[in-house]
């Protein structure tokens, strides 16, 4: 008990965000964003952790990153703004083509699902 | 190199035989059956292979194989047709290089990362450079702009009066963004160095960013 609290005490409030975050994700039978595979179809999940509007080429677009404590990745919607619903701290569901491209795992324009908060 | 073309026509027929002649793995994606079976029968494009299909379906431009291909060139005849092949190509099977090919100038805008083009080819474009190159000595002439036109490669031809001739590379007062890729003397390449002095007549080709695009005009051509 005490070497439980001693451990937490000892960790960083980031170390322990991403076990909540990998406890919350891994039941759901998708896959560690970290485990993805580079031009590979994947099912991730994770928390939206930032949002941020970029320009690509003059036009805009809606970079999603999201985590599910194992790793990130950003999702791409291109033309967009904005998307109904992504907000930070909500859980989505992304099925599309990941790629590798500088560092990051990137997903254009997937096909995406709002998960009910509290749900994993 | 795995190449997916999309479009047989003129165009693709002559880059899939290209690519094909230096080794790579050439495929041709081309909607019109008889035009398949034309190229088939008469061997046109030797160890090219060719897939009837509709490069704009997901379903049959995977046929093509396109998931393992590292390039997919979208040349057909049909602006609507190269962007929607370039946007499915690299947002269904993550191509990492997309080249498409810009028929009407007009809607060259287009071809951006937006629609998933990486590199975007306009013929019209490409002859206005090469006439104006045929008749402009003493001129910069752009011939590829590059990183979305931030950036450009440029040729200029020297004359007796330019006052790079006579300097070696290493002298020539070039901004730092610019640097010189290639010297065409004589119809030969020269591999430029340091000690590489220019004379009148040369084609030197440059690789500058637009904004010391007037200075390298002044240091090669006065």
């Amino acid at each position: 008990m005490l070497s439980r609290l001693r451990r937490s005490l000892a960790r960083s409030t980031d170390e322990l965000h991403a076990e909540a975050l990998q406890a919350r994700f891994a039941a759901a039978g998708t896959a560690p964003i970290a485990e993805a595979p580079d031009r590979g179809a994947v099912r991730i999940r994770g928390e939206v952790a930032g949002l941020q509007v970029v320009p690509r080429a003059g036009a805009p677009a809606l970079e999603v990153t999201l985590d599910d404590g194992t790793g990130r990745a950003v999702v791409v919607f291109t033309g967009r703004t904005r998307v109904g619903g992504l907000d930070p701290g909500r859980a989505v569901e992304a099925i599309g083509m990941a790629r590798r491209a500088g560092g990051r795992l990137v997903l254009l324009n997937p096909e995406y699902r709002l998960l009910r908060s509290g749900s994993p | 190199m795995k190449v997916v073309i999309a479009g047989g026509g003129a165009v693709g027929t002559f880059i899939a035989t290209s690519l094909a002649d230096a080794g790579h793995d050439v495929t041709v994606v081309e909607v019109d059956r008889s035009r398949v079976e034309t190229a088939r029968a008469t061997d046109e494009t030797p160890g090219v292979r060719w897939v009837v299909a509709d490069a704009c379906e997901v379903s049959e431009l995977a046929r093509a194989d396109v998931e393992h291909a590292d390039v997919v060139a979208a040349v057909t005849g049909d602006d609507e047709d190269n962007l929607v092949v370039s946007l499915l190509a690299k947002q269904e099977f993550a191509v990492p290089r997309v080249v498409g090919r810009v028929n009407n100038p007009r809607n060259e805008w287009m071809f951006t990362e937006a629609w998933g083009v990486d590199v975007a080819v306009s013929t019209p474009h490409l002859l206005t450079a090469l006439v104006e190159e045929a008749v402009s000595v003493g001129t910069l002439v752009r011939l590829l702009a590059l990183e979305g036109g931030k950036a450009q490669l440029s040729t200029a031809t020297l004359t007796e009066a330019s006052p790079a001739v006579g300097q070696d590379l290493a002298h020539l007062p070039l901004p730092r963004t610019c640097t010189v890729v290639a010297v065409l003397r004589d119809g030969r390449v020269v591999v430029p160095r340091g000690d590489t002095v220019l004379h009148a007549g040369d084609e030197v080709v440059v690789l500058t960013t637009d904004d010391v695009e007037g200075e390298v005009v002044t240091v090669l051509l006065g």
